[in-house]
């Protein structure tokens, strides 16, 4: 029964992903983007020395960056999904098991992810011909990603088990991908400082550096590097494939042991009240909605209200002050620069970060709960409503303003001299502005059109083009060539948020 | 709007559509829809599942454009002057869509002060909606943790905090107990003595023929009836029809009724022991009939102008089948 439900659930994932137009157009933009990195490769290969390691190399990148995306949205989904559209309960009804459950939802996405990677066997056939990498490099080089895959795969069927929502499963995705691939720089950066102060012996760094180099051979970051060196002669089943493997199995075998537990009592879906539920019903009852009351409601159940806002700004001004200690004790000169630009940097990264998180939510959220319809009869327009809604997410990047301001405040020459001129003066500033406001209105569209991933889909939507276009052109383009590329994407950004408006006004009505 | 203003709309219809279609890709909801919707009344909106109702709903409270066709809303075209309509207008649709993290205070307040309401007279409006819909104990409840027909309260309040002239209401009774729909059911009443205009779509067919004024028959994207509900159950396929109630039931009341010139059917009333009679009026009327019935030597207690069930109605008007 376990394995017939499993193949039902298989055979029914596949039948809908062939039946998608999506899935195929998917597959043909990756086989071109590979496409266009062999034509180019083609075009100069008088400036590489192997070219086919090159064209390789940077396919590798690429699937290694999708299946990262893969794992933040597409593996760590498989379960909560059901949870939240209430029908895993059906299927436990229908007698699958719960291994029988996990399989049926995990494996059609491996097998996507597989047929993904298959799509370039052609195009590394191509890679061999122009020269500078071996079959065993490419097949070590596609076990260590397929590895890696299965790793997603389990990882996702784990905390997709144990998370009630998609996007708590897929921030701690995001999470412990985050601090897997930083925690060798940070080992390595602790053992240099350590032994600097003399507070460890040179036995001691090594080992530290030893650690650090064995937790970077877990992922593809640091195995693909090796696999590409020229006369690569290792074994494809590596410390990596190996950890990845075992690690994705036994995250699978969690997933299993703990499904009763965190399945058990199928909760009513609904829309988390958050930050709001720390008040008292006496406290909600008093309190007054504003006169702007789309503000007000987005300000309060989106992003949590002024609790929230305090507890981010406590959170930010807490740990940049423990990195400006750090930073007293370890430079000597311009300290105060030091701090002032490590607090811009970080906050500017975070503002980076949230800003596609909430915008991806503003509309979600209320198509997720049957809401925009009541939302879009108020006498209003939609413009003006998704305005009130920008307006009521903005307190939320008040805590990364306020810590930004601080540092400006405390290193003005370089926020003058580097940040402001850098992003405001330069042409390269404005273009990856541009870039970026492009990559959040293509976020916000994807976000109604799609249930999950709309930030890694709309990242990838930009960035890729924008990788092909600086690894290829964009290397020597002038500044009229960026200029002309920054009013495009300006025109392009204007025309998806016209989309966007004509999309709600046809979801209103649906 | 002023009282003098009000009263010369009352006249006029609320709600008036002319020649609307309208497809979704190829497939037509609407095909040439006409009809009107007299002012303060209440008026049913039936027709099977699929029949463009949901449709007819969403066209005239602005959530969809007609692609053909004009719909008015007490004069106003809802294609051109969509946000003086809305202000007019609450439409409960027939999916809970309701923001459940909310305090049921919180999320009418929500509401009141969208639609522009400062928070003085909001606290008064809301205390009358509130009471209106049976909901003051509630005020602080989590809307998630109510039971349906609370939830239903609650959208029907939230219709409400803007005092529109027109409700229109998808499905309101749909999932609800037999106490929660009675008392939907007089909170509508209640409303309809406010003189608000009220459009209600619905499926349980007794309840609308008790309370409404008038009703539109829609099957297959087309409008099957439009009228009075009087009419509707009065109205016969072919010829006029009447209930004959004898003392005592009687066998061969049919052959002794039938024998008589320009009757045309004789019908047994299941469930009691009365016949419908229907007759040719060219031949004979009613008077007729009735005299036919005492010579034939019938003791008639009750002779009245037989009324079809709505169900009836409803089952003539339509087709079977979906499209």
């Amino acid at each position: 029964m376990a394995v017939r439900g499993t193949f039902a659930l298989v055979e029914r994932a596949m039948r809908v992903d062939t039946r998608l137009a999506r899935t195929h157009l998917i597959r043909l933009g990756f086989a071109t983007l590979i496409l266009l990195f062999v034509v180019q490769v083609q075009r100069d290969i008088s400036n590489y020395n192997a070219p086919g390691r090159d064209v390789f190399r940077s396919m590798c990148w690429v699937n290694f960056f999708l299946l990262n995306l893969a794992g933040v949205s597409f593996f760590s989904t498989v379960i909560t999904e059901e949870k939240e559209e209430l029908t895993l309960g059906l299927l436990r009804m229908a007698g699958i098991s719960p291994v029988g459950i996990l399989l049926g939802k995990v494996t059609p996405r491996l097998l996507g992810v597989v047929l993904l990677l298959s799509v370039q066997l052609p195009f590394t056939i191509l890679a061999i011909t122009l020269g500078g990498v071996s079959i065993d490099q490419i097949f070590a080089a596609y076990v260590a990603l397929l590895a890696f895959a299965v790793l997603m795969a389990g990882m996702g069927a784990f905390l997709s088990t144990v998370c009630a929502r998609s996007s708590l499963a897929a921030s701690l995705t995001t999470t412990v991908l985050a601090t897997v691939f930083i925690t060798p720089y940070l080992l390595r950066d602790f053992g240099r400082e350590m032994y600097r102060d003399k507070e460890i012996s040179v036995t001691t760094r090594e080992a530290i550096y030893e650690a650090a180099e064995t937790v970077a051979q877990t992922t593809p970051l640091g195995s693909l590097d090796v696999i590409l060196t020229t006369g690569f002669n290792g074994n494809p089943l590596s410390f990596q494939v190996l950890v990845d493997l075992s690690c994705g199995v036994v995250f699978f075998l969690f997933a299993w042991l703990l499904f009763d537990v965190f399945t058990r009592n199928e909760a009513v879906s609904t829309p988390a009240r958050g930050m709001m539920a720390m008040f008292s019903k006496r406290v909600a009852s008093q309190s007054r909605v504003w006169n702007h009351a789309i503000v007000w409601k987005d300000f309060n159940f989106l992003t949590g209200g002024v609790t929230a806002v305090v507890i981010k700004l406590l959170a930010y001004s807490i740990l940049m002050g423990a990195m400006s200690v750090m930073i007293s004790k370890r430079v000597r000169t311009d300290v105060s620069d030091n701090v002032g630009a490590t607090l811009m940097a970080s906050m500017l990264t975070a503002l980076i970060v949230e800003i596609p998180i909430y915008l991806s939510r503003l509309f979600r959220e209320e198509l997720r709960w049957q809401t925009w319809s009541c939302l879009t009869l108020l006498p209003k327009t939609t413009t003006r409503v998704a305005l009130g809604k920008l307006a009521g997410v903005a307190p939320a990047f008040l805590p990364a303003i306020i810590v930004f301001v601080v540092g400006a405040l405390i290193a003005p020459k370089f926020f003058e001299n580097y940040l402001f001129k850098r992003i405001f003066i330069r042409e390269d500033g404005w273009y990856w502005m541009l870039q970026y406001l492009l990559a959040v209105h293509v976020i916000v569209l994807l976000s109604l059109v799609v249930k999950w991933g709309a930030v890694p889909f709309g990242i990838s939507v930009v960035v890729v083009p924008n990788v092909i276009f600086m690894a290829t052109a964009g290397r020597n383009a002038s500044n009229i060539t960026l200029a002309t590329i920054g009013v495009c994407t300006f025109v392009l950004a204007i025309f998806i948020q016209w989309l966007i408006i004509r999309q709600l006004k046809t979801l209103a009505a649906t | 709007m002023t009282s003098t203003q009000k009263q010369s709309e009352s006249d006029k219809p609320a709600v008036v559509l002319r020649g609307v279609q309208h497809s979704f890709r190829k497939f037509k909801a609407l095909v040439d829809i006409n009809f009107d919707v007299p002012s303060q009344s209440l008026h049913g909106f039936v027709g099977p599942n699929g029949a463009g109702k949901t449709t007819v709903l969403k066209l005239i409270c602005t959530l969809l454009k007609p692609q053909t066709g004009k719909v008015e809303v007490f004069g106003r075209d809802v294609a051109i002057d969509y946000l003086a309509v809305r202000r007019r207008l609450g439409f409960m649709p027939d999916h809970f869509s309701m923001y459940r993290q909310m305090t049921v205070y919180e999320y009418l307040d929500f509401f009141a002060a969208a639609y522009g309401l400062p928070v003085e007279t909001r606290t008064k409006v809301l205390d009358d909606v509130l009471e209106l819909t049976d909901m003051s104990g509630k005020r602080t409840d989590l809307i998630n943790g109510l039971s349906r027909g609370m939830q239903q309260r609650v959208g029907l309040a939230r219709v409400l905090v803007n005092d529109p002239d027109i409700l229109l209401l998808d499905e309101p009774a749909s999932g609800l107990d037999p106490r929660a729909r009675i008392e939907l059911m007089d909170v509508l009443r209640a409303l309809r003595s406010m003189g608000k205009t009220i459009i209600i779509s619905s499926h349980i067919l007794s309840e609308l023929a008790e309370l409404c004024d008038s009703v539109t028959v829609i099957d297959r994207g087309t409008i099957r009836y439009c009228g009075t509900m009087q009419e509707l159950l009065d109205h016969q396929a072919d010829y006029p029809t009447y209930r004959l109630t004898p003392s005592e039931p009687l066998n061969g009341l049919r052959e002794k009724l039938g024998e008589s010139t320009g009757i045309i059917s004789i019908e047994e009333v299941e469930g009691s022991h009365d016949v419908r009679v229907a007759f040719d009026p060219e031949q004979i009327d009613s008077n007729g009939v009735l005299r036919a019935a005492m010579d034939a030597g019938i003791t008639v207690t009750g002779f009245s102008r037989a009324q079809r069930h709505l169900n009836q109605a409803f089952m003539d008007l339509t087709e079977k089948g979906v499209r």
